[in-house]
């Protein structure tokens, strides 16, 4: 079949199983812009987080079809991209649930060129060194293009941080000097996409939270489960290889945590899926949310796709990746689109000994880690200390049962006791 | 180079070191107890504590074995380590 060039709806994507709408706060591309699968093409703003958004498809940017600011639902066309169907690959893109989406078809764009975003971790870069205003990444960013002193702005973000819309609404309250008219900055700022009295991203992920677990709660009908699990060679084999690591490579329990659960899942695919219509579906592939707290309240979470399929030092990689972009409030689409089959949080650090969490929905379960201690443990017939850590499992029982959990946490435990099989 | 003077050059590398893990409390660095834990202080994790000794560690040139990060817990321990070039 000859290729023929075709017009292809870029949609506002699902950036996570309780986002309904986000506003573009930053276009990256512009008409005549050629773009290519795995881009960021724009920074979106969702109640949790401001994330960066990729492209699934490669092609020439033909049309921007909703301004910056401007609150859209997921699903709306965001994009027209001029890109060459070959008769097989040209998809519809991520689903609005968050499913994964086919392949783009090549392209061959006539002579544009890609505004990229700054460089890949500019959003990680430093903040303010003492004495300074406290403010977000990317305020600093359109404080910096706009010639404002963040002195002058009210923050609204926490801990009095500024956070961009509080330099937009500066802007739009103030007379605008004529080099940020000239920056699409749309009239309309302050409304609708931005009425002042809206409530602050915090309240909104709340609100987001309180729905999702409150649906949790009164729909899934969970068993708990928890067994204590050796770690003392986990944690052995952890500081050997450390040894020899820089800080920036090196591996945390954590890690192998969500690479014991990742095999067990793999292995227990009863637990690896979702409940929908009264039925349980298995997901086809592992994918670990991990839930990651938010400085200041709240959590997000982030999927390590195909977590089962990746090694010890990916998976680290990944768990850093992922942490530093919650952490800065900014992330990659690629850790927030997918949808997870089943979630770890780990509370360890917080100083919790054992966590019985609720199930993200629909998933059919939730594993817990608790904090490693030192216990006296008997081994071989004898008291000795060991490190020790509490291995927990929410499950949803219309999809499996306690002994089909216990054989999962036992899974996790047998790969944890022996890490040379992570 | 007396303490109060070490003690200042360690809060400025540990503002940079957090300000990509805790940007809330940056603010909070110059002035905290240097006997106090802040990781406990701050509510930070073992990620959290990795990621501010690469920073620390990139910032100084003083190398961090991972068996000592974990005894670094306040301003005073960072400030003996730092000057000691590593083998504090």
């Amino acid at each position: 079949m000859a290729a023929t060039t075709v017009v292809v709806e870029y949609a506002m994507p699902s950036l996570g199983a309780d986002m309904d709408e986000g506003s573009v706060v930053e276009w990256r591309v512009g008409v005549g812009d050629r773009v290519a699968r795995g881009d960021v093409v724009a920074r979106v703003e969702t109640e949790k987080s401001d994330i960066d958004i990729e492209i699934w498809l490669d092609g020439v940017v033909s049309e921007v079809l909703v301004t910056e600011r401007r609150v859209v639902p997921v699903g709306t066309p965001l994009l027209l991209i001029e890109t060459v169907d070959d008769g097989s690959t040209v998809g519809p893109g991520p689903a609005p649930t968050g499913e994964r989406g086919s392949g783009p078809a090549a392209v061959e764009p006539a002579g544009s060129t890609l505004r990229r975003p700054d460089s890949g971790d500019a959003h990680m870069g430093a903040l303010a060194p003492a004495g300074t205003v406290l403010a977000s990444p990317l305020a600093r960013s359109v404080a910096a293009e706009r010639g404002i002193d963040l002195a002058t702005v009210a923050g609204s973000g926490p801990n009095g941080a500024v956070v961009s819309a509080d330099i937009l609404n500066d802007v739009a309250s103030t007379d605008v000097p004529t080099d940020v008219a000239s920056t699409d900055v749309p009239t309309d700022v302050a409304s609708p996409g931005l009425p002042t009295d809206a409530p602050s991203r915090d309240d909104r992920m709340r609100r987001a939270i309180a729905a999702r677990m409150s649906r949790s709660n009164t729909d899934i009908p969970h068993y708990f489960l928890d067994q204590a699990v050796d770690v003392t060679a986990l944690l052995a084999e952890l500081a050997a290889r450390n040894e020899s690591l820089e800080p920036a490579d090196r591996l945390i329990p954590a890690a192998a945590f969500l690479r014991a659960t990742a095999l067990a899942a793999a292995r227990h695919r009863e637990l690896n899926g979702h409940w929908v219509d009264d039925a349980f579906r298995r997901a086809d592939a592992v994918d670990v949310g991990v839930a990651v707290s938010i400085r200041g309240g709240g959590l997000m979470t982030p999927v390590i796709a195909g977590a089962d399929g990746i090694d010890l030092a990916s998976t680290m990689s990944q768990l850093r990746t992922m942490t530093a972009g919650v952490r800065t409030g900014v992330l990659r689409s690629g850790a927030t689109d997918v949808r997870s089959s089943i979630t770890v949080t780990m509370l360890g650090d917080r100083g919790a000994d054992l966590v019985h969490g609720l199930i993200s929905p629909p998933e059919v379960a939730l594993v817990g880690f608790g904090r490693i201690v030192e216990r006296p443990w008997v081994v071989d017939g004898a008291v000795s200390v060991r490190s020790i850590v509490h291995a927990s499992l929410s499950a949803d029982h219309r999809a499996t049962d306690g002994a089909t959990g216990s054989r999962f946490l036992a899974s996790i435990a047998r790969l944890l006791e022996h890490p040379e099989e992570l | 180079m007396n303490q109060p003077s070490v003690h200042t050059d360690v809060r400025t590398h540990l503002c940079d070191a957090m300000s990509v893990v805790a940007p809330d409390v940056v603010d909070e660095i110059a002035t905290i107890d240097a006997g106090l834990d802040f990781f406990e202080e701050f509510g930070l994790d073992s990620m959290d504590r990795l990621t501010i000794m690469e920073r620390l560690v990139a910032s100084t040139g003083v190398a961090i074995p991972d068996d000592v990060a974990v005894r670094l817990n306040t301003i005073e321990q960072l400030a003996a380590h730092l000057t000691a070039g590593g083998s504090g």
